[in-house]
């Protein structure tokens, strides 16, 4: 974490040898001494408002990284209203120390002395206390000051636990636990000052709950199962006790959240509620980001990109190889990205929204037993779902789930769902080779993706993740609310802008190489950059390339090419294809069947697939579009996939698309040219 | 009786959380122990329910619904 500090940061010197659970932070050698910043860690069951308590301490001073040697990521920030604005990080959500999944390992181990080690450790940690269930936080927050851990309570939801005539005095609870507790509500920003001074004194004056001695071994899941529950018991204990002075709440009553709950879980009316919702955010997808994705695609190529013409022309650089790279590369790619960041700026948000309102809970535990079916979470659903509009937020939308084996392999069944883009292809394919079935053809299509999905879930779930365990749901449901727009826009923006910085590297280099192979003239006597297709070494390597594809009846520089271009992006196919022909179909398959332009691109489609298949070029048609549908999505999904699970991740589930396409592809064409 | 079984705005007491121990752990911490006092507060599809523990709410799908005993709270 020594790459996520931003701001002034107030710094203590500390002595040699001062490397016990308090001397965590950034080490910066001065003098012979060894000065340390600041850090608190915020530490919460989920869904108790830790993300909106953080957003609310740091404002817009936060960035989002990986926890070292994971894919866990951590939004980190500073608290600029605590003297000398220490570094504050938001730990995943848990419930207990004794952890389940890589996130909660996270969590502990910033919390323990492995964390100090690791140098994640702390100065002191903020445990977050839901005032509606005060036990199930004291029993977190009991072993955190096991680890010997200075501690400040936040008390949350407390309007919540009022609704159910519980009333949660933070001075009596104070007194009870030993710690300084301090009642906030992140989303009006009441307490927030209250908790800031509260933190600032806890720096200079230590409090440690009381009641719990401190142990020298951490928890941890490799203990005893049999000592592991005994000694929560003990902690249970503490709770009860720390706890006899609250009131029981009111007997059976009836919140509001339980009186909309009784419709949006209702057997009958629960799943159709559900798949309207996910209807709505495929739509939110699809019809609401796509025309913003086409408006910064038109500015880009439009006044942008005659904008730098003009300069070049203005600098005598006009018309040769270095307007072709300024433009048709870094600018084509920059402009690829900026495509992309509306499209993620609303998935975050409307993702935000839906975990922010409690609805996603209750998505998750709708969607729990199909999901399961396939050996995934039920949390699992509104990626894959959205992946069926784009797969580059679908990944994005990942991190809801709370388990980073369960977002990776989410993340690598998303790229089989079939987007949008897509669809063109499949549409351009069916209409001109089944124009009296393409509707069905491209239905199964998208059968065929799910088939994908599921049959690769259950694939992977019996290889390679064998060690994520069927566990029964038992899922908290925190009470419904409005969201708050603030928070929400904080949260999204470090994540926008952490795909624009990593994910646009990797878009912007791969587009520069593709230029090159296309500018470079092998045949002929072309200047550089103004090359034929079928002449540039980019066409030399699509001719090496087609063999192949000739198993599955696909054998020619134009598919080869297409597909190649394809990688980049699937709404490129078709003017690949049309490039390459020299047609000017463009995207409308409904020309292809018709007279004028759009005829050529279908006669000569039709010609290629006729001659490369020998005569049966329905089915060639058809492995075209499955190799389409299992390919690679897009340059986009591979950088998005590298920069949340890393390198050898995102390669490697390139390599396999390729081959599970290529593979469906001659399984189909061999199939159908015998029927 | 199975909480699968248990009427609706019901207390009940958990006597037994019939898992793996390391599961049964987990159970606990969130706040389902036994001897306990819950309520179920909502239904829901493929056998699931809500149960009310205090004032917090949690789901369980109908599986685990049905390795949890609880008996009806008398007094």
């Amino acid at each position: 974490m020594t790459d996520c500090h931003g701001g002034t940061q107030r710094a203590r010197p500390v002595g040699v040898g001062d490397s016990g659970p308090r001397a965590a932070g950034v080490s910066v050698a001065a003098a012979g001494t060894t000065m340390v910043a600041l850090r608190i860690l915020l530490l919460g069951n989920p869904n108790v408002g830790k993300s909106t308590l953080f957003n609310a301490v740091s404002g817009a001073n936060q960035g989002v990284v990986n926890a070292p040697g994971t894919t866990v990521e951590l939004e980190v920030g500073t608290w600029p209203t605590v003297d000398g604005a220490p570094e504050v990080v938001d730990l995943p959500g848990t419930y207990s120390l004794l952890a389940r999944s890589p996130d909660e390992q996270v969590a502990a181990d910033a919390v323990t002395r492995r964390g100090v080690a690791a140098g994640t450790g702390s100065d002191l940690v903020v445990v977050l206390v839901d005032a509606t269930s005060v036990s199930r936080s004291l029993y977190l927050l009991a072993q955190v000051a096991e680890a010997g851990r200075p501690i400040v309570a936040a008390l949350t939801m407390v309007d919540r636990a009022a609704e159910h005539g519980l009333d949660v005095d933070p001075a009596a609870l104070a007194a009870a636990i030993g710690v300084p507790v301090v009642a906030v509500d992140a989303r009006t920003g009441a307490g927030i000052p209250a908790l800031a001074g509260a933190v600032a004194r806890a720096f200079g004056e230590p409090r440690y709950a009381r009641g719990v001695a401190v142990r020298d071994a951490p928890a941890d899941r490799t203990e005893d199962l049999a000592a592991q529950l005994e000694h929560a018991e003990q902690l249970f204990a503490w709770v009860e006790s720390a706890t006899a002075h609250l009131a029981a709440p009111a007997a059976a009553r009836r919140t509001l959240s339980d009186r909309i709950d009784r419709v949006l879980l209702n057997p009958w009316v629960g799943v159709p509620v559900f798949l309207a919702v996910m209807w709505a955010l495929f739509e939110l997808v699809t019809r609401v980001a796509a025309p913003l994705m086409t408006l910064v695609s038109t500015v880009v190529a439009g006044p942008a990109a005659d904008g730098v013409r003009a300069v070049l022309a203005g600098a005598g650089l006009g018309g040769g190889w270095v307007e072709g790279l300024t433009v048709d590369g870094v600018l084509a790619g920059v402009g690829t990205v900026l495509a992309f960041v509306p499209l993620m700026a609303v998935m975050f948000v409307a993702v935000g929204v839906l975990e922010s309102s409690g609805y996603f809970a209750r998505a998750a535990f709708v969607a729990d037993k199909a999901m399961r079916g396939i050996g995934l979470d039920g949390r699992a659903v509104l990626p894959l779902i959205v992946g069926f509009g784009c797969n580059v937020p679908a990944l994005a939308a990942t991190r809801t789930l709370p388990n980073a084996r369960q977002r990776l392999l989410t993340g690598l069944l998303v790229p089989y769902t079939s987007c949008t883009a897509r669809l063109t292809v499949y549409l351009l394919l069916a209409s001109i080779f089944f124009p009296g079935d393409a509707g069905t053809v491209v239905f199964a299509m998208y059968l065929l993706s799910v088939l994908f999905v599921v049959g690769g879930g259950l694939l992977l779930r019996g290889t390679m993740f064998r060690d994520l365990r069927r566990e029964p749901l038992a899922l908290v449901l925190p009470s419904y609310q409005r969201p708050a727009l603030r928070p929400l826009l904080l949260s999204a923006w470090p994540r926008v802008r952490g795909f624009v910085v990593k994910a646009g590297r990797v878009i912007v280099a791969a587009l520069l190489v593709i230029w090159l192979l296309m500018a470079i003239p092998v045949r002929g006597a072309h200047p550089v950059a103004q090359v034929p297709v079928e002449d540039s070494l980019y066409g030399a390597t699509a001719t090496a390339v087609a063999p192949v594809l000739a198993p599955a009846g696909l054998d020619d520089w134009h598919v080869s090419a297409a597909l190649m271009a394809g990688f980049v992006a699937k709404e490129v196919v078709v003017g690949s294809f049309a490039q390459s022909y020299a047609v000017t179909a463009e995207s409308d398959p409904s020309a292809g069947a018709g007279p004028g332009p759009g005829a050529s691109l279908s006669a000569e489609l039709q010609g290629t697939l006729d001659r490369t298949s020998g005569g049966e070029s329905g089915a060639a048609a058809l492995a075209l579009m499955v190799f389409v549908l299992a390919y690679t999505p897009c340059l986009a999904t591979v950088a998005e996939q590298r920069r949340m699970f890393g390198r050898r991740w995102a390669m490697g589930s390139l390599g396999v698309q390729l081959v599970v396409a290529w593979v469906a592809a001659v399984l189909v064409f061999q199939i159908g040219r015998l029927a | 009786m199975k909480l699968r079984d248990c009427p609706l705005d019901t207390e009940v007491r958990v006597r037994a959380v019939r898992f793996e121990a390391d599961v049964a752990l987990r159970m606990r911490e969130i706040g389902l122990r036994p001897g306990g006092t819950v309520r179920v507060t909502q239904r829901a599809a493929f056998g699931g329910r809500v149960v009310a523990i205090g004032a917090a709410r949690l789901a369980v799908d109908g599986e685990t619904a049905g390795c949890i005993d609880v008996e009806l709270v008398t007094s």
